[in-house]
C-alpha cells in the first residue's frame, strides 16, 4: 500500500516534470454524476442556504449563507487528495468586486454580471475604482476557517475551486463585448483595470491561504496536488474569446502578476482555450496549466491534442480532466504522452452520456 | 484619390480592424460624393475578408467582435445618406437566449454582424422566457427567429419555444436558427429547429440564405 510520504514525493516530483507515471484519479461510474447538468430542482445547484432551504432564483446576499453549509464533502481518490474547501459555485471573486451574484435554477449556476456589467458604457472615463466588499470577503474567510476547525486533519483544505480571474472579473463589472471593445478602445484604462483585479487576486488568495494551515510543510491545490510551498488556482474563461494577440497583450502580463506571487500556481482553461496553451505555460511562474476537456466542438478532438499535450508538457505540468473517456481513451493519453507532469483525472462510462465523451 | 481606391481602402480598413481608419475613410467617401449604396457594398466587402480569416482562424471571435462594433459606428455615419429603398427593404430578426441561461456574448457577436449586414435586429436579451419569444414574433413579424444557449442544461428550452410558436400558430410564419456550443446538426433537427449556426459567422451566412430564398 502506497504511503502518504509517497504519495507526496510523486506530487514532488510531478511539478518539477520529474515523475515517473502520471497522476491519476479514474472514476468508472456507471451514471453520469454532475448533478449540475441537470435542470430540475432537487437536483439542481442545491446551494442550501442558511434557513435551510435551497436557494431560488434572485439575488444571493451573505446575510443568506452561512459557513456550515457551504463547504464540500471531505474524500479521497487516486492518487490524488481530495481536499475539503468552500463552495465553488459561488463567484466569490466577483462578489467580493462588488457584484452581486445571482442564483439561476434553471441554470443550475450563480451567475455574477448578466454578460452586460453593473458599470456604466463610459467606465474608462470616469476612474471608477473597484471597492472589495467586506462582507463577501469575511464569508470567504469565515468558510475557510470553518473547513479547518471542522475537517483539518486528517483531511487537507484547499483553496475555492473556482477563482476567476482578472478578465472574467473585469467582464462581471463592464460587460464581455466590452471587455473586448475596450482592449481596443481603451487600452490604457483595461489594462490598469485588470492589473488593479489581479491585485486583488493576489490580495484575497493571500488572505485565504493565510488561514489554511500548511501540510507536511506544503499546501494542497483544489486538484489534490501537493506542493512543496503556497498554491493557487485561477481561471480566465473570457480568453476563450481572445486573439492570441490580445491574450498576450492584455491577460498574459496580469496572469503572470498572479504566478509571480505564489509558489506553485495553476490557471484553468476549457478546452476553447487551446490556443493560448503556448502563450500561458510561457509564463515562467506558472506551476501547472489545467485544461478542462470537452469534446469537439467545445475544443479539438483528442487525435489533435496529443501534439498539443506533448508540446506544452515539456514546459509545464498539465492537469488533464474529462468529463468521460473510454478505458482506450485513457491508455491511448497514458501511452502518447510522457508521465512527467501528466496528471488525468477523469471518469469512465462505457455506456457512455454520447454527447460528452470523445467519439472513437 | 478615385472613388475605387477609396472604397477599395476602405473595404482594407475594415479588414484590418482599423477603427479609427474605417470612421475616417466612410466620412471622406461620403464628403466626396460616393452613393452610399457604394459604400455599403464596399463595407460588405471587407465583412466577407473578415469571415474568410475567421474560418481559416487568422482572427478570432474577438476580432469579429470588433468588425461589428466598427460597422455598427460606419452605419451610424451612412444611416443619414441611405436612400429610402435601402431602409425599406430590412429584413427583420428577433434573437434571445433561452430562459435559464444568461450567456450572451455569441449571441451579441451575431447580433452586430447582422445589424452591421443592414438587417433590423430586435435582441430580447438574455433569460428570455417563451411566452415572450411568442408575443414577440406574433407582434413583430420577424422572417428569423434566433435562439442562443451555451448551457446544456438550458438547450431543451429551445424546443420548448419551439413547440409554443407551433402551440400559437406562428412555426410556419418564421424561421427558426439555432445556435450555441453544445449543439449540433441532429440536436437543432430534434428541437424543431430549421437551421443550425455552428458560429457566429455561419449564422450570418445562414440568416442572408434564408432571407435571399424567402
Amino acid at each position: 500500500m502506497r504511503s502518504l510520504e509517497e504519495l507526496i514525493e510523486l506530487h514532488n516530483a510531478w511539478w518539477k516534470l520529474e515523475n515517473d507515471r502520471p497522476l491519476l484519479n479514474v472514476t468508472y461510474r456507471e451514471r453520469f454524476p454532475w448533478m449540475w447538468l441537470q435542470s430540475d430542482h432537487s437536483s439542481g445547484i442545491e446551494l442550501v442556504l442558511n434557513d435551510g432551504n435551497l436557494a431560488d432564483d434572485g439575488p444571493l446576499t451573505p446575510e443568506m449563507l452561512s459557513p456550515e453549509k457551504i463547504h464540500s464533502t471531505p474524500f479521497t481518490h487516486g492518487d490524488l487528495f481530495l481536499p475539503v474547501m468552500v463552495f465553488g459555485k459561488i463567484p466569490w471573486m466577483e462578489a467580493i468586486c462588488g457584484v452581486t451574484p445571482q442564483v439561476s435554477v434553471k441554470g443550475n449556476s450563480i451567475w455574477a454580471g448578466f454578460g452586460k456589467g453593473i458599470w456604466p458604457g463610459d467606465w474608462w472615463e470616469r476612474e471608477i475604482e473597484v471597492e472589495v466588499d467586506k462582507e463577501w470577503l469575511n464569508l470567504l474567510l469565515e468558510t475557510t476557517k470553518y473547513c479547518v476547525e471542522k475537517f483539518f486533519s486528517p483531511f487537507v483544505i484547499a483553496q475555492t475551486s473556482i477563482m476567476r480571474g482578472p478578465i472574467d472579473i473585469m467582464a462581471a463589472l463592464v460587460g464581455d463585448k466590452e471587455v473586448i471593445t475596450g482592449m481596443y478602445r481603451h487600452p490604457r484604462e483595461t489594462k490598469r483595470l485588470l492589473d488593479k483585479l489581479a491585485d486583488i487576486c493576489i490580495m484575497v488568495m493571500q488572505a485565504q491561504n493565510e488561514v489554511i494551515p500548511s501540510f507536511k510543510g506544503g499546501y494542497v491545490n483544489c486538484w489534490g496536488i501537493w506542493a512543496p510551498g503556497t498554491v493557487t488556482r485561477h481561471q480566465e474563461d473570457g480568453v476563450a474569446y481572445l486573439s492570441p494577440r490580445l491574450y498576450k497583450e492584455f491577460i498574459q502580463p496580469v496572469d503572470r502578476k498572479i504566478c509571480q506571487a505564489f509558489d506553485f500556481t495553476t490557471i484553468h482553461f476549457h478546452s476553447a482555450h487551446y490556443i493560448h496553451g503556448d502563450a500561458v505555460t510561457d509564463i515562467e511562474e506558472l506551476g501547472a496549466l489545467q485544461f478542462s476537456l470537452e469534446p469537439p466542438p467545445y475544443g479539438p478532438t483528442l487525435e489533435e491534442w496529443i501534439p498539443i499535450f506533448k508540446r506544452l508538457l515539456k514546459k509545464k505540468p498539465l492537469i488533464l480532466q474529462a468529463w468521460y473517456l473510454t478505458r482506450e481513451q485513457i491508455n491511448t493519453l497514458q501511452r502518447e504522452l510522457p508521465p512527467q507532469g501528466l496528471c488525468l483525472e477523469t471518469y469512465v462510462q462505457e455506456a457512455g452520456e454520447s454527447h460528452y465523451m470523445y467519439r472513437e | 484619390m478615385k472613388e475605387d481606391e477609396i472604397l477599395q481602402k476602405l473595404t482594407n480598413t475594415l479588414a484590418d480592424i482599423d477603427l479609427e481608419g474605417t470612421r475616417k475613410i466612410c466620412k471622406e467617401a461620403l464628403s466626396g460624393g460616393i452613393s452610399s449604396i457604394k459604400i455599403v457594398k464596399a463595407l460588405s466587402e471587407g465583412m466577407s475578408v473578415i469571415g474568410e480569416k475567421f474560418e481559416a482562424k487568422e482572427y478570432f471571435l474577438s476580432e469579429l467582435i470588433m468588425a461589428g462594433e466598427i460597422m455598427r459606428e460606419a452605419q451610424e455615419i451612412i444611416e443619414p445618406y441611405l436612400e429610402e429603398e435601402q431602409v425599406k427593404r430590412r429584413s427583420k430578426i428577433v434573437i434571445g437566449t433561452v430562459e435559464g441561461d444568461l450567456h450572451d456574448i455569441g449571441k451579441n457577436i451575431v447580433i452586430s454582424l447582422l445589424s452591421s449586414s443592414g438587417f433590423d435586429v430586435t435582441d430580447l436579451g438574455v433569460n428570455v422566457p417563451k411566452e415572450r419569444f411568442v408575443k414577440t414574433v406574433s407582434e413583430i413579424k420577424p422572417d428569423v427567429l434566433g435562439l442562443s444557449a451555451l448551457l446544456r442544461a438550458t438547450v431543451p428550452e429551445m424546443g420548448e419555444v419551439i413547440q409554443a410558436l407551433k402551440d400559437a400558430g406562428l412555426r410556419r410564419a418564421v424561421k427558426v436558427v439555432v445556435g450555441g456550443l453544445p449543439l449540433n446538426e441532429e440536436y437543432a433537427e430534434k428541437l424543431g429547429a430549421d437551421y443550425y449556426a455552428e458560429d457566429a459567422w455561419k449564422g450570418l451566412e445562414i440568416i442572408r440564405k434564408v432571407v435571399d430564398t424567402d
